[in-house]
């Protein structure tokens, strides 16, 4: 099964019967039966005919449209029959705090469980020991979750623990100044405008697989309920942030497969991936993705989260990272 | 999933026409009368040729064949042409 991603502006996709063909100038690019695409991610100004989303819909294949710099815009799902009985059911169980806060806690703890082994992999560049500190402080939150009350203290936890590990995060990089500090909308430096282009493509793949299960993708656990926020999408990612996409991200800034002139700069935008660069890293994401079984683990996810709602076991199976 | 070969001989100009029409959603031409068509699950594989049996109408002496090819025998394929003329790898990853 294919995944196609489409970068290139002022490109046309169409179908031809029951193919899909991929048009720029009107030159032919690329030309594939529908039924062995799984995914399409359309990136920046390309078209797509009526006559392709229909097809694209009948097949069931996914489609998410992306801004250039990688900010989701929408995905298109066809009406296939859902299952009401999870939706009913998660619904019901979102309004049982005690529920709610135990699913949370697990999503935190195993977050921090990932951050700290992909931590382990810094210390050949700790000359100065500084991230015994932060692995302390990371260890610290991972015992004050277990002691939370209510979400509030819960996302305190996880904000101090997110602070330890991007203030330890540097050390993980060769060359530490391309990252100075989280910053999102706008990115403000080239590792943060990655960063935030792998959370976006995995949560896109989240929220299609929530809502093809039945789930309302906006209803989570740990993430506020906010406006146009798939929060449980949102909450999936989490275990999947440090090994897998920072820990991406580290190794191609490191091998130097991402370079500081890879990116421009604007004043509003922040740091942005250029085309060229942007195609390579596609091809490194979906071998690394392959390479750590990444997609089954939120297929499975996704399956376990259901059987706990339903209350037929207690946690989810989240992404659980062992560095090597 | 089997790799299959489909070949055919038809008179009616149309007919072999359209059957080269049903054939190209499925896999790619790779002779005048012969397409390659990889990786076809049962499920479509049963479209393919029940949509072939739908709408073309033989003639006497017309044929279609379907050769189903499974991946070691598919390793095994030779093709000598000047242009390296055989079936597209359909790769997993595009990037356009």
């Amino acid at each position: 099964m294919s995944f196609l991603y489409i970068t290139e502006q002022g490109a046309k996709l169409r179908k031809s019967s029951h193919r899909l063909i991929v048009e720029k100038d009107g030159e032919e690019i690329q030309e594939i039966e529908c039924f062995r695409v799984k995914t399409i991610l359309i990136f920046g100004n390309v078209q797509v005919t009526t006559q392709a989303l229909t097809e694209i819909l009948n097949q069931g294949v996914e489609l998410a449209f992306l801004s250039e710099d990688g900010m989701l815009k929408g995905q298109l799902t066809p009406p296939l029959p859902k299952n009401i009985d999870i939706r009913i059911r998660q619904q019901e169980r979102s309004k049982d705090p005690h529920f709610v806060l135990s699913q949370a806690k697990r999503i935190v703890h195993v977050k921090i469980r990932n951050s700290l082994e992909l931590l382990k992999q810094a210390d050949w560049n700790d000359a100065d020991r500084s991230l015994q500190d932060s692995r302390s402080a990371l260890e610290d939150q991972l015992r004050n979750v277990e002691k939370c009350d209510d979400l509030d203290q819960l996302r305190g936890c996880e904000g101090a623990a997110a602070r330890a590990y991007f203030g330890a995060f540097p050390v993980l990089l060769k060359e530490r100044n391309l990252f100075h500090g989280r910053s999102r909308r706008p990115p403000e430096d080239p590792v943060n405008a990655v960063l935030s282009f792998g959370y976006v493509l995995l949560v896109t793949k989240l929220q299609s697989l929530l809502d093809g299960v039945g789930f309302d993708p906006f209803r989570g656990f740990l993430h506020d309920v906010s406006y146009g926020r798939p929060s449980l999408a949102l909450d999936l990612l989490e275990p999947y942030r440090a090994p897998i996409v920072d820990r991406l991200v580290v190794k191609l800034f490191n091998l130097k497969r991402l370079q500081a002139d890879d990116f421009e700069e604007d004043t509003e935008r922040g740091f942005r991936l250029l085309r060229p660069a942007m195609k390579r890293f596609f091809q490194s994401w979906e071998e690394f993705l392959n390479k750590n079984a990444v997609r089954r683990a939120m297929q499975r996810q996704v399956e376990t989260l259901a059987q706990a709602i339903k209350g037929e076991r207690e946690f989810p199976e989240h992404f659980q990272f062992k560095a090597d | 999933m089997m790799h299959y070969v489909v070949v055919y001989d038809i008179s009616n100009d149309k007919m072999r026409l359209k059957t080269a029409r049903i054939l190209e959603d499925f896999g790619d031409r790779v002779q005048h009368s012969v397409f390659e068509c990889p990786d076809l699950d049962d499920k479509m594989w049963t479209l393919c040729w029940n949509r072939l049996q739908k709408r073309i109408t033989l003639e006497d002496g017309d044929s279609i064949r379907a050769y189903a090819l499974c991946e070691s025998c598919r390793a095994r394929i030779r093709v000598w042409s000047l242009d390296g003329g055989g079936a597209m790898e359909n790769p997993d990853v595009i990037i356009l």
